[in-house]
């Protein structure tokens, strides 16, 4: 089974962390503290000033997840990272390791999108290549209320990014979250096909 | 300029024609009166006070007369410091002006020299290092602005809200290291964490989702990791963690990884190292759940989760003791956090609250320095791989701890809950105690005052600091400044458009001398925050009406007896003999009023929340008399200060006066040939302190004549009135009675008397040339102020062979 790294990147609150526990696994061992946390999205939230009392930032998480991309096994293995921006000097290291890089910002938030720009540089920067498998995702989109970037920002920015992939997601509801994840898998098939051994594969990677 | 000059008036004793300059200075004498008399009225109603100290706490008497005097001394020191930092300011003014009036004859004189010897390569220089250089002038115009947003917080504040996230790093980077950048300066400091106070209760009032004021990054966010970043911050981090992470940093093979995919990873490679096959039922890659149950995984793990918890705890030992050594500004924005979130959300549990205030202190001021120690300058080389997955875990176990989450996103970190379990009271305890840290609203205005008595503040800041800023304000201006004469639109407009940037090469760190234009008065702590454009009134108003109330239970000293009854407390002062107490209690009597319309704070449960912070507060003061003490002998050497300062400024504008006639002379008298009027120039200086009409006969250079044909040729006359016809009629002659004065004369043919006269100084006339005031009025005709200045260098300076004789 071949195993890829994803990196889930974004300034904090847009649902890094739910939009991967949201991920649909294929083998469903389902060990039950799971359910919870698709339901922790909802507890991040403050709606008005009902105060809800949890709340948990990432400051490095990883999930190691099993699905099937177009008839094959896949094993995910995925970085949560913090959005928190006091963390930023951590990057380095995860963009290093990592594959395939999912951009997430809140459609709620005009400046979680414009944070993403730094991001994509920085990561072109560390893989010293124009062209890595890359996703990027507005999350949030079940609250159209509060929209604040609309899906032509999305799209607009995705092409400026030689039109790299845009999903509008929502993690509360479900919505296009493992396309997201299938999408970059086959980005990556497509740019470096699957040799025997993908451990070593990857090593090179490295070096 | 007009202010600058009615500064002359008073001091230089110049008639100055200018009707407006004189109505400007009658009216600050007026407004000085007007004060002055405020102040005598205070002072008589002394004696009220401690009356009615004795009054209200008979048992105490002797001590409350104690406080009573000690009070009257204190404020008797701060009306004299009011008064004599006023005439300091008048002072500092004129010499401030003189100066630029010498300058200005300097470089005229610098330029004719350079035009009589060749000076080519001077020139060059000049033009190289100049081009991007503020001149004086524009110094001066930075010095003002900068001074106003040091001394005035509330601008800065809002310009926070308003710039985006992309400009507020350069914003923050100079608010924080440049302009409040003395960072062991408790002003700078306060008026910082005032500014900070500001930017967090607009926050506050604009977000809906509360958790994201600490997890988005958002203004206050960059804040907060800017402000942990400035010197106690940093060398708090390092007293903390330093010895703690190097000494993990040494054991580089310490491997306390308890992820049991990783460790089954991990025994995976350690087969394909060895060059061995993998035993049978042992895949190369796993799920979680295999991996976890894999007895080899468990028993490496076993050991490791007990040493990382003991590591952990050792972490959390040392942050818990370090509590005193925690930096005032970071104790004071955590107790901020709990006071905002007791107010917006009332239903909030401790719990809650806690979890957000470690939301700052672990999330974003110790957590990052322990994840990434090098990006901290905590240690001198990169972690490995094992020490730094450790790191991670100890801070993760951390965030847990401090946010108490009831599940574990990742499954593996659940066996650490322990850790979280046997801590959790503690640091609950320890993060309220962050918070009981007194306000510094008290010291604001005694910070004041003793910026008073600094003499020469300047500022080390960079071009592209000063130019970046002024670009940003400009852009803000009508948001920040919208009325015509609010200070800063007037210094703004004055300074112009922005400059562009300068190259990195040319991004010279400059010493730029900060001072007012205008009077600075002392400021109470609404005046400080509240700008036009607020949108915290009601924090503000807590904030002040908690001040208030501090003060008020000070003076009545039997009310902190009880519990707080703020109602009555109000009541009792707004009632009281004392003019200054019925003042504060009627003010702090609507603002209750104001607070519970706007459902801040509620009188049902006694303003319970504001009259617990109250408390707080005065556990953390002290005794009052002390404190007043302390006060009064720190302004005893503030006044001492300025009135030296007071002698120092006199003295210096006496030589500045002759200096200034000096220069005048040496400017217009040309070249070395012409000593006597140096002479003239020496003899002013030591003839004495009364320099204008004791100058012994001055020997009169002049008339010169002119026709109107022959100044309309050169240009020197810009436009002209006078019909064709009379032209011929018309002459002008130039004369210098003394040097560097001028008086020009209109005549008509076959008049004795000239039609018109005007006396000029060359130094008004370069002034008016900076200006960029293109021309002389002269009524009939307006002269070329360039020509002018030009023909008077020429007739006056260099001796020239061109010049008509009458």
């Amino acid at each position: 089974m071949r195993e890829y790294k994803l990196v889930v990147l974004g300034s904090g609150g847009v649902g890094k962390s739910a939009l991967v526990c949201s991920l649909q696994v294929a083998v469903q061992p389902a060990p039950s503290p799971t359910h919870s946390l698709i339901f922790l999205l909802q507890t991040v939230q403050f709606v008005q000033s009902i105060f809800v009392e949890k709340y948990d930032p990432t400051i490095e998480d990883s999930y190691r997840k099993q699905v099937e991309v177009d008839g094959q096994q896949c094993m995910l293995e995925i970085l949560d990272t913090a959005g928190t921006e006091q963390f930023t000097a951590m990057r380095d290291l995860y963009m290093k390791n990592g594959q395939g890089f999912i951009l997430v910002f809140s459609i709620t938030s005009m400046v979680t999108m414009n944070d993403l720009y730094e991001l994509r540089e920085q990561i072109l920067r560390v893989k010293d290549t124009d062209n890595v498998p890359l996703v990027l995702v507005g999350n949030k989109c079940d609250l159209e209320d509060e929209r604040m970037v609309s899906r032509e920002q999305g799209m607009m920015l995705s092409q400026q990014w030689g039109g790299k992939p845009f999903y509008e997601t929502s993690a509360r509801q479900k919505i296009n979250v493992d396309e997201v994840f299938y999408d970059l898998v086959r980005q990556i098939n497509r740019q470096m096909p699957a040799r025997d051994k993908s451990k070593k594969k990857f090593k090179c990677l490295i070096l | 300029m007009a202010d600058r000059r009615s500064g002359m008036v008073q001091s230089m004793g110049y008639a100055n024609p200018s009707s407006s300059v004189v109505s400007r200075a009658v009216a600050a004498a007026a407004a000085n009166r007007r004060q002055s008399s405020m102040r005598a009225g205070r002072a008589s109603k002394q004696y009220s006070v401690s009356a009615f100290y004795s009054m209200a706490a008979e048992q105490d008497v002797e001590v409350e007369d104690d406080l009573a005097q000690a009070q009257r001394i204190l404020r008797d020191l701060k009306s004299k410091i009011s008064t004599q930092s006023k005439k300091n300011f008048v002072l500092e003014r004129d010499v401030r002006y003189l100066d630029s009036r010498i300058a200005l004859l300097i470089a005229n004189r610098m330029a004719l020299d350079e035009q009589n010897e060749v000076a080519s390569h001077l020139e060059e220089h000049d033009d190289q290092g100049d081009e991007h250089y503020p001149d004086h002038r524009k110094m001066q115009q930075y010095g003002n602005l900068f001074f106003l947003l040091q001394s005035e917080p509330r601008h800065v504040a809002s310009l926070c809200r308003l710039v985006n996230l992309a400009e507020i790093d350069t914003l923050l980077q100079t608010v924080m290291f440049t302009l409040y950048g003395n960072q062991y300066e408790s002003r700078e400091e306060h008026l910082l964490l005032t500014m900070f106070q500001n930017v967090l209760a607009a926050q506050f009032e604009t977000t809906t989702e509360f958790t994201s004021l600490l997890r988005a990054n958002t203004p206050v966010s960059r804040m907060m990791t800017t402000y942990t970043r400035r010197g106690p911050g940093q060398s708090y981090l390092k007293t903390v963690l330093s010895n703690s992470i190097n000494g993990l940093l040494e054991h580089k093979d310490l491997n306390l990884q308890i992820n049991p995919l990783k460790v089954y990873e991990e025994m995976v490679n350690q087969f394909e190292e060895e060059g061995r096959d993998l035993p049978p039922g042992m895949p190369r890659s796993v799920t979680p759940d295999v991996a976890a149950a894999n007895p080899d995984v468990i028993a490496i793990i076993q050991p490791r989760l007990i040493m990382l918890m003991d590591v952990t705890n050792r972490f959390l030992e040392t942050i818990m003791q370090s509590l005193d050594q925690v930096p005032y500004g970071i104790r004071w924005i955590c107790k901020q956090i709990r006071s905002l979130t007791k107010r917006k959300y009332p239903e909030a549990t401790d719990i809650a609250i806690c979890s957000l205030i470690g939301g700052f202190f672990f999330l974003r001021f110790l957590n990052p320095a322990i994840v990434t120690p090098q990006a901290y300058m905590l240690v001198d080389r990169l972690p490995g791989k094992h020490p730094r997955t450790t790191l991670t875990l100890i801070a993760k176990m951390l965030q847990n701890l401090a946010n108490k989450p009831s599940y574990a996103k990742e499954t593996y970190m659940i066996p650490t809950n322990p850790f979280v379990e046997k801590n959790k009271q503690r640091i609950n305890r320890f993060l309220n105690d962050l918070c009981e840290v007194g306000d510094f609203y008290e010291s604001l205005e005694m910070d004041q005052y003793m910026a008073l008595s600094k003499k020469d503040i300047v500022l080390n800041i960079t071009l592209n600091e000063m130019y970046n800023t002024h670009a940003l304000l400009q852009q803000h201006i009508d948001v920040l400044a919208p009325k015509k004469d609010d200070h800063l639109r007037i210094l703004l407009t004055e300074a112009g458009s922005a400059p562009a940037q300068v190259p990195r090469k040319q991004n010279l760190p400059i010493v730029l001398p900060l001072f007012s234009r205008w009077e600075t008065p002392i400021q109470d702590l609404t005046t400080a925050l509240m700008s036009e454009n607020n949108i915290t009134q009601n924090d503000i108003q807590y904030m002040e009406a908690k001040a208030i109330f501090v003060q008020l239970v000070r003076s009545l000293p039997y009310f902190a007896k009880k519990p707080l009854d703020l109602h009555r407390i109000a009541e009792s002062a707004a009632t009281s003999k004392d003019a200054q107490m019925v003042r504060k209690g009627i003010k702090v009597q609507d603002m209750l009023k104001e607070l519970e319309a706007a459902n801040v704070i509620d009188r049902k449960d006694n303003y319970a929340l504001l009259a617990q912070e109250i408390k707080q507060e005065l556990v953390h003061l002290g005794d009052l008399k002390d404190r007043v003490m302390q006060e009064s002998s720190s302004l005893e050497s503030v006044y001492k200060t300025i009135l030296d300062h007071n002698n120092y400024l006199k003295s210096q504008l006496e030589s500045y006066k002759a200096y200034l006639q000096n220069v005048r002379i040496q400017s217009s008298g040309g070249e070395k040939g012409s000593k006597k009027s140096v002479g003239i120039g020496v003899e002013v200086e030591h003839s004495g302190k009364s320099s204008k009409s004791k100058a012994s006969k001055p020997q009169i250079l002049g008339p010169y004549k002119f026709t109107h044909q022959q100044l309309e040729k050169d240009g020197v006359i810009a436009v002209t009135n006078v019909p064709e016809s009379r032209k011929g009629n018309i002459f002008f002659t130039i004369s210098c009675p003394m040097p560097g004065t001028f008086i020009i004369e209109l005549h008509y043919k076959g008049r004795d008397k000239p039609i018109l006269e005007m006396d000029l100084k060359l130094d008004d006339l370069l002034e008016k040339q900076q200006d960029n005031i293109q021309v002389l009025d002269l009524e009939y005709v307006q002269l070329s102020v360039v020509r002018t200045l030009h023909l008077l260098n020429k007739t006056f300076v260099t001796k020239s062979k061109n010049g008509i004789f009458s």
